[in-house]
């Protein structure tokens, strides 16, 4: 994995490969992401269910 | 009116005035390399370097002067190539801070709101969506910064509006703009920053 760095002061901008302390950090991060989004992704299909339903409750109303 | 003329090297002057009833007053001229902003004519905005956003997990605009009050965070086009949402830290030091955020951003389909701690977040969501906006960052008071931004997407219906503050632990010297899960990687457009 590389960063980009624009240094304001010298103007100079350079592509660096990440420490391997940073891909350990971005894996930690992207293991804690994976757990955040698919509690979300979870969270939004229940809520497209309810609608769904809710819908459906609708059109027999007549 | 008095004067006092400046001759350029080669030609023409620069003539400083004051008004012709002048009263006691005392200019300080700051110390420093630089020019002077004269309203109406220059500005001392300074925009940064504007670089490609086509790689990398991160982008790093450093060495920010201690002086800055305000930052513009600007997207043209700017993607990625997976679906965690775009993230801008500030840091101290070189080293971006990476908790203690507070605030939130949402997505204007209606589809997300999320809450973000690790820095400032600005729904995308998705791999084909271009982002277009900015984000501005205000010092409020010491080492406290807030965050504002509004940013339109093409290759959807959609926009995120939103903002944060954070803490620092000492002065901000540098931003970073990455994503929340770290790993997903710049694909298109570019970022450029402007400093005051």
């Amino acid at each position: 994995m590389k960063r980009i760095e624009v240094n304001l002061q010298t103007g100079q901008t350079q592509e660096v490969d990440l420490t391997p302390e940073e891909v350990a950090q971005a894996e930690a991060q992207y293991a804690a992401w994976q757990i955040t989004e698919t509690a979300r992704l979870a969270a939004v299909a229940a809520e497209e269910e309810r609608q769904a339903k809710f819908e459906e409750w609708l059109k027999t109303q007549g | 009116m008095s004067s006092v003329v400046l001759s350029g090297d080669t030609s023409g002057t620069v003539s400083l005035t004051v008004p012709a009833i002048a009263g006691s007053n005392t200019v300080t001229i700051p110390a420093g390399t630089g020019t002077v902003a004269v309203q109406g004519v220059s500005t001392n905005i300074v925009s940064g370097t504007a670089v490609a956003s086509t790689s990398g997990t991160s982008i790093d605009f450093t060495s920010i002067p201690s002086w800055v009050k305000k930052i513009t965070v600007m997207l043209t086009g700017v993607s990625t190539n997976g679906t965690s949402n775009p993230l801008i830290q500030i840091g101290t030091s070189g080293t971006p801070t990476t908790s203690g955020y507070l605030g939130s951003a949402n997505n204007a389909s209606g589809a997300s709101y999320v809450n973000y701690t690790t820095g400032f977040g600005i729904a995308s969501g998705n791999a084909a969506n271009l982002l277009h906006g900015a984000m501005v960052l205000y010092s409020v008071t010491g080492n406290t910064w807030i965050a504002s931004h509004s940013v339109g997407v093409s290759g959807a219906t959609a926009a995120s509006c939103g903002g944060g503050s954070v803490t620092l632990g000492g002065t901000l010297n540098m931003v970073r703009i990455t994503t929340v899960n770290g790993t997903d990687t710049f694909d298109a457009g570019s970022i450029n920053i402007l400093y005051e």
